[in-house]
Parts: C-alpha cells; structure tokens; sequence
C-alpha cells in the first residue's frame, strides 16, 4: 500500500451554508483538499471531522446536494460525478445538530 | 529523510490548502521505478515567488527530473483525471523542450504552505 504514488485528487471543500449557524469551529479558512485516488469519503470524514472537533456522526459529505455513501473512492467520485471537468471537484459538508 | 517518508506510505495524506492546489502529475520517468508524483517546477517557483536557481539551491534534497514536453503530455494526457481539455492545454504533445519536474514529497507541501493530515486506512 504505498499512496504516496498514487494519483492525486483536487477537492474544494465548502461548508454547505444556511439554514446553519455560522461555524465558530473551523479553525481556518482553508477549504482546498488534495488525497490519494484510494482514499474514500469515510477517510475524508475522519480527518474533516477531526479538523472541526466534531464527532463523527455529526458531518456529512455532499456533492450536488446529496449525501456520498462512506465507501466511494475519491476515484470513482471523480469519474461518475466530474469527468471532463477542470480540477478541483466541488463538494460540499454538512454539520448536522451539536448537540452531544 | 527518505527513510522517515517510507513510514508514512501506508498511510493516507490529506493536504489542506487556502489556494487552489497546483496540478500534480503522477508520472514514471524512469524504466527503474514506478509512477511517482511531481509538480512542474515552474509552477512551484511561481507559487513561491522564488527563482529556479535560488529554489534548487535551498532545497538541494527535492529531487528535479527533466522530462520532454512531448513525454509528458502522452503520460499525463493517458490519465482519467486530465480529461478535461483546459487542464492540458498549456502543453504541446509534440514539443521537445524539456520540463523540469519536483517531486512532490511532504516537505514540499509544507513549504507550500499546505497542513497534512495522515489517516491510517
């Protein structure tokens, strides 16, 4: 498993806004991602999750408003939702109820 | 060192960027080894303000390749992810000029400017 070879993937990461509370957690503003092609949505939820503090429940992936199911890899998001398209692939989050 | 890159292959790195990423080519410039990753280093000079001598002078441990114009666009233009036209489109699939190639270790990112967060899968 060495993922440092593989292809890349651009992300933009942007937080899906209203009905949402502005987000006082995002520690920056930095919504650009780069990962292996082997990396899946649940990967990128982790680390998402962490950045925010948030548990993992609580953040959801979107492209085009709909929820990626945990096991797609970056490679088949790219191919079935943005073939053809520029570099970097839009998604978006979501941060469901805080409550804990 | 390479040694201490060597423990983070198994695991999946994640970049955090504020800027759109530079493209990164994930190309094999030798029969010895396999499809490594590499931005071209005029981009990167440019990112960092910086010029190609002063930038191979400070960092004479990032590895620079040279590869022709023409070599390039064939590997890169065979992958699924630069399937779109304006991507590739700066570069001549016939051209022998040659490109210089940085390799695109952890500790370019950094300089970059990018936060990395490793994940075990």
């Amino acid at each position: 498993h060495y993922f440092r070879y593989d292809e890349h993937v651009s992300l933009c990461l942007e937080k899906l806004r209203p009905p949402q509370p502005p987000d006082m957690l995002c520690p920056s503003q930095q919504k650009y991602v780069r990962c292996s092609v082997r990396a899946q949505i649940r990967h990128l939820r982790r680390v998402l999750c962490h950045r925010l503090g948030l548990s993992l429940q609580h953040v959801q992936i979107l492209f085009d408003n709909e929820p990626l199911p945990d096991h797609m890899t970056m490679k088949q998001l790219w191919l079935s939702r943005w073939f053809g398209k520029p570099a970097p692939l839009l998604l978006h989050y979501s941060i469901k109820d805080k409550r804990r | 060192g390479d040694e201490d890159e060597d423990d983070f292959s198994d695991v999946f790195e994640f970049e955090f960027l504020d800027e759109p990423p530079l493209p990164c080519y994930n190309i094999q410039v030798c029969l010895s080894q396999g499809p490594r990753n590499w931005l071209l280093l005029s981009d990167v000079v440019k990112r960092l303000k910086m010029s190609s001598r002063i930038f191979r002078c400070n960092f004479p441990n990032l590895e620079v390749v040279t590869i022709t114009e023409a070599e390039f666009y064939k590997q890169t233009s065979l992958s699924q992810l630069f399937s779109c036209a304006t991507d590739l489109e700066a570069f001549n699939p016939e051209s022998k000029e040659l490109l210089d190639l940085v390799e695109f270790t952890s500790e370019l990112k950094t300089l970059l400017g990018s936060e990395l967060h490793w994940l075990h899968p």
